[in-house]
């Protein structure tokens, strides 16, 4: 059986995610619900500040979820708040439009690039960016 | 093995063989399932969702519409004529499907959600602050929101029924809840997620011991258990269209006479008047009471056809069948390493909902599909008792009359599949 969608970058990502967890210390966080499935993630700003950013995330989700949080995390880190939302804005737009391969973007995120065949599960993807987007605007 | 054994599940083989071989013919009527699914042949197991849909169903509702459509009950044409029998005899075949008295008793609405919504608006005048309203802890969302919005119009408490760890009701806790302040029960028939068919006679009987008002969500029921309202005597059972075979957008109510003339109107405008003037309205009788607007004709030509269809099946042969493609399904899963079965009641139906260790039931979901399995995941609109069991969701695997023991070797295959390939 072949599955263009799970990779093994994907499951091995969402095996070993990247700053799962909660951080020592929690600057803020948010808490988002994929309404189609019941999936939760919590995305943490670690740290004292919003300025650089530093996510971790907690989920109770599916591959997909888990390895695109792991990748926004990893992606992200040490990045300037607005430098950070313009990108995770650019990454969750480019997953819904099916045009993550079309863009300058990180190569950990063409293990997704197959998300947009599978109308259904676009929103497991997306979710750790609207929730990350959501946090630190 | 002894020859004994032996002998006896030879004879049970044979029993199946036989039994689907009758089943296969009614298979052919269903044109949808003769379709690959990313090459591979659809095997469609998500009938708790929808069941798919007769040629005597799809060629009732294009006939009506190549025919026979205008608007119903105020034409003096011929062809609002022929709309207004067929919309009418659509709803005596529903009456005599659930042995109702009367019927006027039947009304037709959009589907189970809408039925609910229904009563849950138009009994407002009957509930007090301090007024219970119980529920099952397995109930579908379309049986908890409508209760919700009413306790918050009326100061009445929403109070939840207890199930066990293998999806039943804890009938002594009901008992115990039922009180002089219990004002409706409004419970599931046969729970969606689970499979579990719920005692809902000894449920009425004690709601009404108190003279609450009983309301059963027969959606999944309708389509496998015979439903005789009389003998069950509830004031309300509603089901869906599209789950027995007929189109989406259709759905009954049931409900008894005296409390059907007691309510509220649900909607208002068209159809449901007797009289209106600037001053005040009149409301029709009933059903038309409870049918504003143009209603869905050719939903409930659709819906009569698919009572004609079922009306032809050898119901218990349909029943033995599908509890045997249920039973074959429950002992190959539980073969399966980390499988967790969600609903053990000792009486349930023909459905399957399961977890499998540290995998997400959408990634399950997702990757059998590429064998052309269709199952259900995900929380089923029943987030509560996904907190019960404490996970995210299930796959479900639900069957019908035209599903096959093959087709579950195949869910069995690509299930194995599945896992070997999430685990590596």
């Amino acid at each position: 059986m072949t599955s263009n969608l799970y990779k093994n970058q994907l499951i091995e990502l969402s095996h070993n995610p990247y700053h799962f967890g909660k951080p020592e210390k929690i600057f803020s966080s948010n808490e988002a619900l994929n309404p189609l499935c019941g999936d939760k993630i919590t995305v943490y700003q670690s740290g004292d500040s919003i300025q650089d950013i530093d996510l971790w995330f907690e989920s109770v989700s599916c591959i997909i979820c888990s390895a695109s949080a792991s990748i926004l995390a990893q992606n992200s880190e040490g990045m300037d708040m607005n430098d950070g939302i313009e990108f995770m804005k650019q990454v969750e737009t480019a997953l819904k439009d099916g045009t993550l391969l079309d863009h300058n973007l990180p190569k950990a995120l063409n293990c997704l690039g197959e998300i947009n065949n599978y109308p259904s599960r676009i929103t497991c993807a997306t979710l750790p960016w609207s929730t990350a987007i959501e946090l630190l605007q | 093995m002894s020859m004994a054994s032996f002998l006896a599940i030879a004879k049970i083989d044979v029993m199946n063989a036989k039994r689907e071989k009758e089943m296969m013919k009614i298979r052919e009527e269903f044109p949808i399932l003769d379709q690959k699914i990313n090459g591979e042949d659809l095997v469609y197991l998500d009938n708790a969702a929808s069941t798919q849909k007769p040629r005597t169903v799809i060629n009732a509702i294009k006939n009506y519409y190549e025919n026979d459509h205008s608007n119903v009950h105020r034409g003096v044409h011929t062809l609002s004529v022929r709309a207004t029998e067929a919309y009418e005899r659509a709803r005596q075949k529903v009456t005599e499907f659930v042995n109702s008295p009367n019927k006027h008793q039947i009304i037709f609405t959009k589907g189970t959600t809408e039925s609910i919504n229904l009563i849950a608006s138009s009994v407002t005048n009957l509930i007090e602050k301090n007024d219970e309203i119980l529920i099952t802890a397995m109930e579908h969302h379309s049986n908890i929101v409508p209760w919700q919005e009413l306790c918050k119009r009326t100061g009445a408490t929403l109070k939840v029924i207890p199930i066990s760890e293998d999806g039943d009701i804890l009938m002594d806790k009901y008992r115990e809840m039922v009180t002089n302040k219990t004002k409706l029960v409004s419970v599931v028939h046969l729970s969606n997620t689970l499979g579990t068919i719920n005692p809902i006679e000894k449920i009425i009987n004690k709601a009404k011991s108190h003279s609450a008002i009983t309301v059963i969500d027969g959606a999944q029921a309708a389509g496998h258990i015979p439903i005789d309202v009389q003998k069950l005597d509830c004031d309300f059972y509603l089901f869906s269209g599209h789950k027995i075979y007929g189109p989406t957008g259709i759905g009954v109510l049931y409900g008894k006479e005296d409390i059907l003339n007691k309510i509220d109107p649900y909607q208002y405008g068209g159809e449901m008047i007797l009289k209106v003037t600037f001053d005040e309205t009149t409301y029709n009788d009933l059903p038309h009471k409870f049918e504003a607007g143009t209603p869905n004709i050719a939903g409930a030509v659709g819906i009569g056809a698919s009572i004609d269809f079922i009306n032809s099946l050898d119901r218990d042969l349909c029943h033995q069948h599908e509890m045997s493609l249920h039973d074959y399904a429950m002992d190959k899963l539980e073969r399966i390493d980390g499988i967790r079965i969600i609903g053990r009641s000792s009486n349930k139906s023909a459905i399957l909902s399961f977890v499998i260790d540290g995998m997400h039931p959408h990634d399950i979901g997702t990757i059998i599909n590429q064998k052309g399995i269709a199952v259900r995941t995900g929380h089923h609109c029943t987030m509560p008792l996904m907190d019960f069991y404490e996970i995210p969701g299930t796959v479900r695997a639900s069957f019908s009359i035209y599903n096959t023991h093959s087709e579950i070797d195949k869910l069995i295959d690509a299930l194995k599949l599945a896992i070997k390939m999430l685990k590596q």
